[in-house]
């Protein structure tokens, strides 16, 4: 349980603010929500969105909340290293990271789902929906534990942002079904992690079930975020 | 305590600590004193497991710190040169969090968190948030969160920078009730003063090499016991000698106003470095 004060300091700072973290959650998806479903008047379509908008809710929060995290404890707050002292191992420090920065994303995107439920959008509600989610969550905060470990200044996270999450947000399955894409796109779609995790969700979603190539790419694309984010998490002790 | 064995550090091509061999001991003040970039905070950094030796070898707590890394951990409480604590936590919850970290059990955690409170003085404090602390006061509250688990070992760095005389007496208070209660600690500092009244042993290190080692007396008759100050070329010479006397006989000779006074820590750090001073 070494991860634990990692998450016990994290849900004190985030239960002071939790009336800013609410609308900063809710702000984008639901103006997502509200002009490309809602707008288009057209049911079947935000029945299509809404799985979308929570995989991309799960990328965004999870990813930038907790790489924010990590970088401010470098740059601003001078905590990180705090943290590398601890005699914890490197791997409950990259849990404790990576499930702080997964129960953020997994809060902000149940918020969704409830402004889902007031539009009328009905999905399938599984236990295995939340599972998917909750690892869906747990691959993009990893990826942000990774990011935030490897890099020193804000920059470069923009640069991150900008160049990869942006374009995965929009290619990855959440807005249009990638085979409508263009060839190309369609393809490099399959490449970025969002993809099988917006499938799947999607197919848990409408009740066709677990989809286990997707399940596999997102247990893959966690493996791998999470064994990089513990590598670079160790190789900042090694300077 | 501490035993630093070749210890080395090269950053590219630049050996930033070179070859340091030092004996630390139980129970022990220790200050090493010594330029801004002379290499104190990296040697530090080193014996707490922040950056990895590039060469020799060094144990503390009886633990090697490139081997037993997590076992060092345990045994070593750190209060680094930079205000590093979580601001928006109370000093109350700070305190719980270290003891969450070192696996302290709550009861245990609980009590300790309402001593050291006590000890450094924040228990009015308790429930404020830090980040309304004045730069003194979160000082002390990093010292009572490196106590929190009863460390072995203490490293501070430049602990009372930036701060008050006030605040500053404060620290040095605790740090002497820390040799009251047999801790061993390894400090460094910029003012001469604070070694000079705090430590039992003083290393001066410049560009790397542990140049000078020993108590303040032994060090500062190593240079001479009795220093003559006088202004030469708008200039103040420094001339040092065995005894008063000597200091004296020499001083009858000089055509400008002088002072003969005893020698300090300040002295021999500028002599030993040959700079003006501590930067």
């Amino acid at each position: 349980m070494g991860f634990y004060p990692i998450i016990w300091e994290e849900w004190i700072t985030w239960s002071q603010r939790f009336l800013i973290y609410l609308g900063m959650y809710m702000l984008s998806p639901l103006l997502f929500l509200i002009t490309f479903g809602w707008g288009s008047g057209r049911i079947d379509y935000l029945h299509f969105l809404l799985p979308g908008i929570m995989a991309f809710s799960a990328l965004l929060n999870c990813y930038n909340g907790v790489c924010n995290r990590i970088l401010s404890s470098k740059r601003a707050l001078n905590t990180f290293e705090y943290y590398l002292l601890a005699p914890i191992s490197s791997f409950s420090l990259t849990l404790g990271f990576v499930l702080s920065g997964a129960l953020r994303g997994f809060f902000a995107v149940s918020l969704i789902l409830l402004v889902g439920t007031f539009l009328h959008v009905k999905l399938v509600l599984s236990v295995s929906f939340f599972v998917a989610l909750f690892l869906l969550c747990m691959t993009f905060s990893s990826l942000g534990v990774a990011v935030g470990a490897k890099v020193t200044e804000f920059e470069d996270s923009y640069l991150i942002s900008d160049l990869y999450i942006l374009p995965m947000s929009f290619l990855g399955g959440t807005f249009v079904a990638v085979d409508k894409l263009p060839p190309i796109l369609h393809y490099l779609s399959w490449l970025l992690p969002l993809t099988p995790g917006s499938y799947l969700l999607r197919s848990l979603a409408f009740g066709h079930g677990w989809n286990l190539l997707y399940l596999l790419a997102i247990l893959g694309w966690l493996i791998f975020f999470f064994v990089l984010a513990q590598r670079f998490l160790y190789q900042a002790t090694q300077e | 305590m501490i035993l630093l064995d070749g210890l080395t550090k090269k950053y590219g091509e630049k050996e930033v600590v070179k070859n340091l061999q030092l004996e630390i001991k139980e129970k022990e003040i220790f200050a090493l004193l010594g330029p801004n970039g002379a290499g104190k905070t990296t040697t530090i950094r080193m014996l707490t497991t922040l950056a990895r030796p590039t060469g020799g070898t060094a144990r503390v707590a009886g633990f090697d710190i490139g081997k037993e890394t997590l076992e060092v951990k345990k045994h070593i409480g750190v209060v680094p040169q930079q205000l590093n604590i979580e601001r928006e936590l109370t000093a109350w919850e700070n305190l719980e969090l270290h003891g969450m970290l070192y696996k302290m059990e709550k009861k245990i955690r609980q009590q300790r968190i309402e001593e050291l409170l006590e000890y450094v003085g924040l228990t009015e404090r308790a429930k404020d948030k830090v980040g309304n602390f004045s730069g003194g006061l979160t000082r002390r509250l990093m010292i009572a969160r490196a106590l929190m688990h009863n460390p072995k070992v203490l490293f501070l760095d430049e602990p009372t920078v930036g701060l008050d005389p006030q605040s500053r007496r404060k620290i040095w208070d605790l740090i002497k009730v820390m040799r009251l209660e047999g801790m061993t600690v390894l400090l460094t500092t910029h003012y001469i003063e604070e070694a000079e009244s705090l430590c039992d042993r003083v290393g001066i290190i410049d560009y790397g090499q542990l140049i000078a080692l020993g108590t303040a007396e032994q060090l500062e008759e190593k240079v001479g016991k009795a220093v003559v100050e006088f202004l030469q070329d708008n200039t103040t010479e420094r001339k040092f000698f065995p005894s008063r006397q000597e200091a004296l006989t020499y001083a009858k000779e000089l055509e400008q106003d002088f002072t003969i006074r005893e020698t300090n820590l300040e002295d021999v750090f500028v002599q030993l470095t040959g700079r003006g001073g501590i930067e």
